[in-house]
């Protein structure tokens, strides 16, 4: 089907636009308005906003291993009505994707019931058990997209030297979750004023940070990209910014709950708000909003970790870490970044869509004409409350039930399909 | 006017005012004088039934929350559940889903993990009494504390309680520490620095890293007892030099005020926190803080029983 | 007497006229036994009832009767079963084994805190005798429980009842007819 969307406010951060206009879909691909056939079905977008689709560099689809939680369809389906039309698939699933099989298996997947594009990430180690390095060119040639251990993070120095420095050849990013594990010591929160209240044990913001210098230096060594996952502490964007400066090539992303919370909400002990990273301080959220600013972080992404509620109606001390994101972080973003006045429209979009492509390295996330018309549109005013029971995911471990938000995703298109209208 | 008691469950004096903590107390001081006569035994809860659920174990407290019960003549049921065989079973909400499915009144809980009463009592009909969650909280054991010092100086206002030892993993003395700011104390925290984090301040705490500072001009000390496992991971060097630094006995006893009480939430290490003279000298009031803690924990029933839907 | 709506119904003078001549009766029962008589107030307003019983008994013979306090809330039926717990208050009882014990309210309503006063008292000891002294008796009694001594028998009308104000607890004496709070 071919079409144009007009008169929408067209944000493209990577090609510089900012400006009222038309876009056309011709065969799925993005196409000049002008030379359409007359005729060519128009749909009015007044009040809208056009932005290249979405990107989530971090989301766990569960699938294979936990498909009560998440499977490739449900994950896709929450990202759709999120506004995401791509999105990188965690290797921890089971078993986890450390080899060519499972990145073909997310792939065969998402190709038959996938409803945004997939993107899988392999693991740099065996198992992620942080040991032995993973068959590298065989997940790129498997079609990976990235490497790394997210949910754990390589404690040995060298084989995370030799990970980098290998995976250069192959073109693929390290998107690294840092935490020095003794430092963590098990906690299960921040360490910081509520944890001492609290008396839970807390995850210190030096284990990421820690980490982070040590990835900036390897980075550094290697002369290799390295993402900093959901960077949480405040100490952790100043360390990076300066890195930045300099010239390594280490980038960051910020989740949308991180974003939004601290840990003063631990005091419910409701473990919808127990994540690693941790929430932390109000000093570090602020922080978080610092580097998104100055562009420390170039990129939001949801850490999307579908859990049970069997998993996670639980002791706060047992329940699994994470909760899930695709379907509130447009709402979380724009209300607390663009309508508090943290970035400006066009500043928000290129965390979703340009930050990620770069760190990716891929042509993806522009609206240049020829590309796959992978679009996002937003009502920048609407009004909603989040409701997990809407949700098309199959988990509903959020803090976010409840939330008034203003702004959201209402439609997502998908090679020039419609995968998500709500206007 | 009567200050009203609205809680069917007890999970922290953090959720306290000042005036139910007085409440409490005004009602031990009742129910301690029922342990005193020749029938030790109350109809206060006939027909109630009460579960001590204990999912770490624990037998003073246990003792302590049974006898109040039977004092109380509460019908009782103990559940003594190893919280990692609980794990690997059912779920803790199971199990206490169960529990309540056999129309049972109260539940009387010890757990390991911090905030387990509190994930639990919004979402079961008994009422939840917390008889200590982790590293958290100790309801009963704090008002015990503020009990016997009630008792022993008319007030708490403006008394300089200090309270040494581990504090980073204590639950005596994070309630504590609450139910004395709120009754108008000033508390001091003693202890090592790895043990006793500078965060207290934030809520009007001093933190002290040496003995002189923490105890100079105290009207009661509280000694926590040294868990033998954090010498193991690391927090302090030896048994024997935390005895010497951060011990009780004679030489530091000096700083105390001349009347000062010496407290014990038990069991002793003796000649470890606490000199053994100490400990059974006229300042100690440890076995007195026994006695009271079956009057605080028969009080504390009493109420939450009363508000049971 | 009877009163059909709420109000104030006697002051200070009935007050005192009603508890001299309960006071009068207790003296004339027991003036061979009066070593052992003892004055137990039912906590709140059966306290000050007690203890202005002994007084006068004071000023009448010079003999000073001991008063204790009792407080049933322990003992109660109803617990559980009303919004707001009653505070306990001060129970102090002097030793009531083999005693006269005067068990003093300042009105009879259903008798279910009288019942559960016998069961306290019971659990303090064995008196020789129990009487029940009240001010006022509000007939329609829920339990099978009748006073020895009654200032005046009052009718009220049903979901209303009688309000003994004291001096040392309310700032004045006098008594008033109520609605009934519903508790339920």
């Amino acid at each position: 089907m071919n079409y144009i969307l007009e008169n929408a406010r067209v944000i493209d951060p990577v090609q510089n636009i900012d400006c009222v206009g038309d876009i056309a879909v011709c065969d799925g691909l993005l196409a000049d308005p002008a030379k359409m056939p007359a005729g060519t079905e128009r749909m009015d977008l007044k009040g809208k906003v056009l932005a290249p689709g979405f990107i989530d560099l971090h989301v766990h689809l569960r699938h294979p291993g936990k498909t009560q939680a998440e499977t490739i369809h449900t994950g896709t389906l929450a990202a759709a009505a999120g506004g995401f039309t791509s999105i990188v698939a965690m290797p921890n699933t089971s078993p986890a994707a450390d080899n060519p099989g499972t990145i073909h298996f997310v792939l065969t997947h998402a190709e038959r019931e996938g409803v945004v594009k997939v993107l899988p990430c392999g693991a740099m180690t065996k198992n992620l058990e942080g040991k032995e390095m993973s068959s590298i060119g065989s997940l790129k040639a498997a079609g990976a997209v990235a490497l790394s251990d997210d949910g754990r993070c390589v404690q040995d120095h060298q084989l995370m030297r030799h990970i980098v420095h290998y995976s250069k050849t192959f073109d693929l990013p390290i998107l690294d979750h840092c935490g020095d594990r003794l430092l963590e010591a098990e906690g299960v929160m921040h360490e910081g004023e509520w944890s001492v209240l609290l008396g839970m044990k807390g995850m210190p913001s030096a284990a990421e940070e820690l980490m982070i210098y040590r990835d900036i230096i390897l980075s550094r060594m290697t002369n290799w990209k390295i993402h900093i996952q959901h960077v949480s502490a405040k100490e952790s964007v100043a360390i990076l910014r300066q890195a930045r400066r300099e010239g390594i090539r280490v980038t960051g992303e910020a989740t949308p709950h991180h974003i939004a919370l601290t840990d003063v909400e631990i005091k419910r002990f409701d473990s919808n708000y127990k994540m690693n990273p941790p929430l932390r301080s109000e000093e570090d959220r602020l922080a978080l909003l610092e580097g998104l600013a100055d562009d420390t972080l170039t990129v939001i992404a949801t850490d999307h970790a579908p859990h049970t509620a069997t998993e996670k109606m639980v002791e706060f001390d047992y329940a699994p870490f994470g909760i899930i994101g695709l379907e509130t972080a447009v709402q979380i973003c724009m209300t607390e970044l663009y309508h508090k006045g943290v970035l400006t429209l066009p500043h928000l979009i290129s965390k979703l869509t340009k930050g990620p492509a770069e760190v990716l390295g891929l042509e993806i996330g522009s609206l240049k004409t020829g590309r796959p018309a992978d679009i996002t549109i937003l009502d920048p005013d609407r009004e909603t409350v989040v409701d997990p029971n809407q949700f098309r995911s199959k988990s509903r471990n959020t803090p976010f039930a409840g939330y008034r938000a203003k702004g959201c995703a209402v439609g997502t298109i998908v090679n020039g399909t419609f995968v998500y209208k709500a206007f | 006017m009567d200050v009203k008691w609205t809680r069917k469950d007890l999970l922290s004096i953090y959720d306290l005012s000042a005036e139910e903590i007085t409440l409490i107390l005004d009602t031990a001081a009742e129910f301690k004088k029922v342990s005193q006569r020749k029938i030790k035994k109350v109809p206060a809860l006939r027909g109630k039934t009460v579960v001590n659920l204990f999912v770490e174990p624990s037998t003073r407290t246990r003792t302590s929350f049974e006898l109040a019960e039977q004092r109380l003549s509460a019908d009782i049921i103990n559940i003594a559940a190893d919280s990692s065989s609980l794990r690997k079973g059912e779920t803790l909400l199971d199990t206490v889903k169960n529990i309540e499915a056999l129309q049972v009144d109260l539940i009387v809980m010890r757990h390991s993990a911090a905030g387990a009463p509190n994930f639990l009592a919004p979402r079961v009909r008994p009422g939840i009494v917390n008889a200590g969650d982790g590293a958290h909280s100790h309801p009963t054991q704090a008002l015990l504390d503020l009990f016997t010092i009630r008792e022993k100086k008319g007030t708490l206002k403006g008394l300089n309680v200090s309270i040494i030892g581990d504090i980073l993993h204590s639950r005596v003395a994070r309630s504590n520490m609450w139910g004395l700011l709120k009754l108008g104390a000033n508390v001091t925290f003693g202890g090592p620095s790895t043990l006793n984090p500078k965060a207290f301040e934030k809520v009007g705490v001093r933190v002290c890293h040496n003995m002189r500072d923490a105890l100079e001009g105290a009207d009661v000390v509280n000694l926590l007892r040294i868990q033998h496992e954090r010498q193991r991971s690391g927090f302090f060097p030896s048994v024997g030099e935390y005895s010497k630094v951060f011990g009780l006995n004679p030489e530091t006893a000096k700083y105390l005020k001349p009347d000062a009480l010496i407290m014990h939430p038990g069991p002793i290490n003796r000649g470890v926190e606490l000199d053994s003279s100490l400990a059974d000298g006229p300042q100690s009031v440890i076995l007195e803080q026994v006695t009271n803690g079956l009057a605080v924990r028969m009080a504390v029933l009493f109420l939450v029983a009363g508000c049971l839907k | 007497m009877q009163f059909d709506k709420p109000g104030r119904i006697f002051e200070a003078d009935a007050i005192e006229s009603y508890l001299t001549s309960i006071g009068d009766r207790i003296l004339a029962e027991f003036k061979d036994r009066s070593q052992e008589l003892l004055l137990l107030g039912i906590q709140r307003r059966g306290v000050p009832f007690a203890r202005r019983l002994s007084s006068y008994i004071h000023r009448q013979t010079g003999m000073e009767i001991p008063v204790g306090t009792l407080d049933i809330t322990m003992y109660r039926d109803d617990i559980g079963m009303r919004k707001v717990l009653p505070v306990i208050h001060e129970t102090c009882i002097p030793d009531i084994n083999g005693k006269v014990l005067i068990l003093c309210d300042d009105v009879l309503q259903a008798g279910r805190t009288i019942r559960a006063a016998l069961d306290a008292i019971t659990d303090f000891g064995r008196p020789a005798i129990i009487r029940l002294a009240v001010l006022f008796d509000r007939g329609n009694h829920e339990f099978p429980i009748a006073a020895d001594y009654v200032g005046e028998a009052v009718k009220i009308p049903d979901g209303f009842k009688i309000s003994v104000h004291w001096l040392e607890i309310d700032g004045a004496d006098f008594v008033k007819i109520l609605e009934k709070k519903i508790w339920r």
